[in-house]
């Protein structure tokens, strides 16, 4: 369980993306992350993440060039600051729970094994797991027996109930 | 009871409409393109705040300086871990 008296939460890269403002992304939720951001950087929030999360945030980055959304100077100094900060201020975990374990939890939950890490991480720590990818929060949305997971989407921030309908 | 509060001016009238069948006053009439500046306006107003308060949050993520090596590095050793545990 995470440190009781301390506020976690648990951000996936495609908040990153918002945080390094990628052309084409929804304004709306970029000011939201900015945000989350904001209240980051005031010690409001402690951040987990997983430990694949910088490779997702780069994976990010790469799509963004390849469909020219960015240029690759741009997206390499946005992927060196965010991963930077990232690096000084999230604390990046190793799965607790064994591969084979995880893959069964990604079966059940129908969601893809690199989602499977952030929803375990969320289980494990009881920490809000805050994402922008708007396929994962209706997969979970669409599960109620999954709603015991706390998980929220970014253009609701800093509200983390669950909307009579999803965004 | 309330005195009625007198208008200082009356509005003009610039044409009627028909509602629920009933013709009613019109008093002014959209402009589009008037319209379509304003909104025009309100969001390079909004876009201009939003690039200012990006600017604000990638000053501070750029005060954490340190080598892209280090994190590379705690990956690594974050994926070797990872069959080694339980």
């Amino acid at each position: 369980m995470a440190e009781q008296g301390m506020n976690w939460l648990i951000a996936d890269a495609s908040l990153a993306m918002l945080w390094a403002k990628v052309p084409g992304e929804n304004p709306l939720l970029i000011r939201r992350a900015l945000q989350l951001l904001r209240d980051i950087q005031a010690g409001r929030w402690q951040v987990i993440v997983p430990f694949h999360w910088s490779l997702e945030v780069s994976n990010a980055f790469r799509s963004s060039v390849a469909a020219r959304r960015l240029m690759v100077s741009q997206a390499q100094k946005s992927e060196n600051t965010i991963l930077r900060f990232a690096h000084k201020q999230f604390l990046f975990l190793q799965p607790p729970t064994d591969w084979s374990e995880l893959v069964r939890r990604a079966d059940a939950w129908s969601v893809s094994l690199y989602d499977a890490l952030y929803l375990d991480l969320a289980a494990r720590t009881g920490a809000v797991f805050w994402t922008a990818d708007i396929r994962l929060y209706r997969q979970w949305y669409q599960r109620p027996d999954l709603h015991w997971l706390s998980v929220a989407w970014i253009g609701y921030y800093p509200q983390t109930g669950i909307p009579l309908v999803p965004p | 009871m309330a005195e009625k509060r007198k208008r200082s001016r009356k509005p003009k009238v610039v044409g009627t409409m028909v509602v629920d069948g009933k013709e009613i006053p019109v008093i002014g009439w959209l402009e589009p393109e008037k319209t379509r500046r304003k909104w025009r306006e309100m969001q390079r107003e909004e876009d201009k705040a939003l690039e200012r308060e990006w600017r604000k949050v990638v000053k501070m993520m750029n005060k954490a300086k340190g080598s892209l090596l280090e994190v590379l590095i705690q990956q690594r050793n974050a994926l070797r871990g990872w069959s080694g545990e339980e």
